[in-house]
C-alpha cells in the first residue's frame, strides 16, 4: 500500500524531494550561480567565517535544494539523472 | 539600547518576512484579472452568437470586428502576464539548522570569541539575501500582475464598445 500513502501524504522521502531532475538544470543553474555569488560577496562585505548558504525551494517543479546539493550540481555540469543526499545535503 | 548587529538583524528579518508576505498577496491578487478574463471569454460567446456575419460589410460590423479582435489580443497579452506573474519563481528559505550547528562549530574554532556576532550577522546576511532576491521577484510580478489587470480592462472595454454596437449591427441586417 505504499503507492497509496504517497498519494495522500507529503514526506521528506518523497521522490521529488530527494533528487533532482536532469532537466531541472538549465532552470535552475542561474538562480544558483546567482545565489553562490550574492553569498560569496556578502561573506566578504560582512567578514563572516561561514558564508549564508540558503536552501531554495522550486514550488513548479517541488524541487529543494539545499546548499550541499547545489554545490554538486554547479560543481558537476555533467550531472547525473538523480543526485543522491537528504534535505540537508 | 540596540546594537548595530541587532538593529542590522532585526531589520532585515522583518524585511524579509514582509516580502515573503507580499510575495502571498500578489500571487492572492491574480484572482482578479484570471476572474475577468474567464468573464470576458463568455462574453465572446455571447458576441459571437448575437454577431450576423452576412452583414460584416456594414460599418458598424468592421467597427464590431475590429475591436473585437483587438479585445482578443488584449485578453492572449493578459493571460501572458497572468502565466507570468508566477514563472520562474523560486522560494529562499533561511539556513536549516544543519547548516547553522556546522557554521556555529567553524566559527568555534576560529573565532571562538564571536560566535554569538558572527552567528547573528550570518542570519542577517540570509535574510537579506533572501530579501533580496524577493524583492527582485516580487518586483516582476507586481508588474506582470499590474499589466494583466490593465490589458484586461482594455479587453473588457472594447468588448462593451462591440455591445453597443451591436444594436446598430443587428437593425442593419433587420435582425
Amino acid at each position: 500500500m505504499r503507492w497509496f500513502e504517497r498519494l495522500f501524504t507529503r514526506r521528506r522521502d518523497l521522490p521529488c524531494f530527494n533528487s533532482v531532475p536532469q532537466h531541472v538544470f538549465p532552470r535552475l543553474m542561474p538562480v544558483l550561480r546567482h545565489l553562490s555569488d550574492d553569498e560569496k560577496a556578502i561573506q566578504v562585505r560582512m567578514d563572516l567565517v561561514v558564508p549564508p548558504r540558503l536552501p531554495i525551494v522550486d514550488e513548479e517543479l517541488a524541487v529543494i535544494v539545499g546548499p550541499g546539493r547545489r554545490n554538486a550540481i554547479q560543481r558537476d555540469t555533467n550531472a547525473p539523472d538523480q543526485i543522491p543526499g537528504s534535505l540537508s545535503n | 539600547m540596540t546594537s548595530p548587529i541587532n538593529a542590522r538583524h532585526d531589520l532585515f528579518q522583518r524585511l524579509y518576512f514582509d516580502e515573503r508576505t507580499q510575495r502571498d498577496l500578489i500571487r492572492g491578487s491574480i484572482g482578479t484579472p484570471v476572474a475577468a478574463i474567464s468573464f470576458s471569454v463568455f462574453a465572446f460567446g455571447t458576441l459571437v452568437t448575437e454577431f450576423d456575419m452576412t452583414q460584416w460589410r456594414q460599418p458598424a460590423s468592421i467597427f464590431i470586428i475590429a475591436l473585437a479582435c483587438g479585445s482578443i489580443a488584449a485578453m492572449f497579452a493578459a493571460i501572458y502576464h497572468v502565466v507570468m506573474v508566477e514563472w520562474l519563481f523560486v522560494y529562499y528559505e533561511p539556513p536549516d539548522l544543519h547548516e547553522l550547528l556546522a557554521a556555529e562549530e567553524r566559527i568555534r574554532a576560529e573565532r571562538p570569541d564571536q560566535v554569538e556576532t558572527q552567528l547573528t550577522e550570518l542570519m542577517t546576511a540570509s535574510y537579506f539575501i533572501g530579501y533580496q532576491q524577493y524583492l527582485c521577484g516580487n518586483t516582476v510580478s507586481a508588474r506582470n500582475r499590474t499589466w494583466a489587470l490593465r490589458l484586461v480592462m482594455a479587453s473588457l472595454l472594447q468588448q462593451a464598445v462591440c455591445f453597443l454596437l451591436l444594436p446598430i449591427h443587428l437593425a442593419g441586417s433587420g435582425g
